[in-house]
């Protein structure tokens, strides 16, 4: 009964906006991410979305709704000595934007809420063509959140302040290629911790003995070794992100494909790096068909006070600790291909990947791979 | 490594707007295709920028996925 009345919002939202889409010069997607992985998470993510075109300059008006819907035993689950437990998130997305000459002004915003989450978010775009081959574009975000704890009065939530500001150009190389460049500063300033999630302490002592014995300190064992106190999570209130990004778009006439390549680099003041390569290729098969290929690799380095394990004095509690396995050091692989079909009115598409994550310094989890399923229908009424 | 990473990125950016001449209309044909679209297909993107965003450490960039929590 609570899963209905949970979905039932976005339920009644997506028939509605389903009705509107008979009307003409609207566009309806449907689309739907399955993930599930090896640590014992499964995620299933149907998503409607509306577009009705207001000019020819790339002005529309925009509806979207998402569920994620999570069932989880992960190892930060399980490493509390919690069960399995599902919960569902929704989000809601509207943006509008209308060409005036040269100039795209746009303006968005979001609702998404867990039973212990709730996100509001407002983004001011522009967009302007300088010429035939280069357009600008910038962007402002402010993202307004509250992190709570399942079953807490709201009044007891903490609060976060995200800004976000990105600029980017995109430039026609030639004929048969473009480039995008786009740089985005994030700012995240309050209540960064997750609720749940407490860290075991070390003793030197503890650390010794589980030497000698020969163990290595993981999932299994770690709770034989540590101290009795496991303090909160605790980070800095203030961080700041830099992102760098990189598009490079070629068709490749001999192949009869177009080649893509995504790049980033990200820094923060946390101390966390991270390097992200993205190749993919389309094929056309001929008709009305594409096959597509597509590889991701990502690389981060920790934050700058991560340890697999925090040894301590008597007494001693470090100042900032995390068990947040996304601040630890870790590689992912990915690999995947789709298949598309592109009619005049109705376009569908499905795609499948496999990725692996290796883990360098996390105490619970040394790898997980993961299998990531994704479909969608395209409708032009 | 930070420095070498902006050194290509600045380099390939530089190249870019320096070697380029107006394409006119009709060469591009290409440019046009489905595929060649800067922005991709904006709905399909957002529930797998969302996947990876909740996934990894890092923020921004192309494209970064909703707001909310969604981790575990």
């Amino acid at each position: 009964m609570r899963l209905q009345l949970r979905v039932g919002v976005p339920g009644a939202l997506m028939l509605a906006l389903a009705g509107a889409a008979r009307a003409e010069g609207l566009r309806l997607t449907q689309d739907t991410l399955l993930y599930s992985d090896s640590d014992s998470v499964m995620v299933a993510s149907p998503q409607l979305a509306l577009h009705h075109a207001l000019d020819e300059g790339g002005g529309e008006v925009g509806a979207r709704v998402v569920v994620d819907m999570v069932s989880a035993a992960s190892v930060d689950v399980v490493s509390h000595a919690s069960k399995r437990f599902t919960e569902v998130r929704q989000e809601i997305d509207a943006d509008v934007s209308k060409a005036f000459g040269r100039h795209l002004p746009s303006l968005g915003y979001r609702y998404s809420r867990e039973n212990d989450y709730w996100s509001h978010g407002v983004t001011l775009g522009w967009r302007e063509t300088l010429s035939p081959d280069t357009t600008v574009q910038g962007s402002y975000g402010l993202t307004l959140d509250e992190v709570g704890r399942a079953g807490d009065a709201r009044e007891h939530t903490h609060g976060l302040r995200t800004h976000n500001a990105s600029l980017g150009l995109t430039q026609v190389l030639g004929p048969r290629s473009l480039a995008r460049v786009m740089y985005t500063l994030t700012i995240e300033d309050g209540y960064l911790e997750k609720p749940y999630r407490f860290v075991p302490l070390f003793d030197q002592a503890g650390v010794d003995l589980a030497a000698a014995r020969g163990e290595q300190l993981g999932l299994g064992s770690f709770a034989r070794y540590s101290l009795p106190e496991r303090p909160a999570e605790e980070v800095p209130d203030l961080r700041a992100g830099h992102a760098f990004a990189l598009r490079y778009l070629r068709w490749v006439a001999a192949l009869s494909a177009s080649l893509r390549l995504d790049g980033q680099l990200y820094v923060d003041s946390w101390g966390l790096m991270a390097g992200t390569a993205e190749p993919a290729l389309e094929f056309g098969l001929g008709g009305d068909l594409e096959l597509s290929l597509r590889g991701r690799a990502y690389h981060q380095r920790a934050v700058g006070f991560w340890q697999r394990t925090y040894v301590v004095s008597p007494g001693e509690l470090p100042r900032y600790r995390s068990m947040d396995r996304e601040l630890s050091s870790f590689s992912t692989l990915e690999g995947g291909l789709g298949l598309a079909y592109a009619g005049k009115r109705f376009e569908a598409y499905a795609e499948g990947s496999f990725m692996n994550t290796w883990y360098r310094d996390y105490l619970f989890l040394d790898s997980r791979y993961a299998v990531v399923v994704q479909a969608g229908l395209r409708w032009t009424p | 490594m930070v420095i070498r990473w902006l050194r290509v990125g600045l380099t390939v950016a530089a190249l870019s707007l320096v070697g380029c001449r107006t394409t006119q209309p009709w060469q591009r044909e290409d440019l046009a295709r489905r595929s060649m679209r800067p922005d991709g297909d904006g709905d399909r993107r957002a529930l797998r920028d969302h996947m990876t965003g909740t996934r990894e450490g890092a923020v921004g960039g192309l494209g970064s996925g909703g707001g909310g929590c969604g981790c575990n």
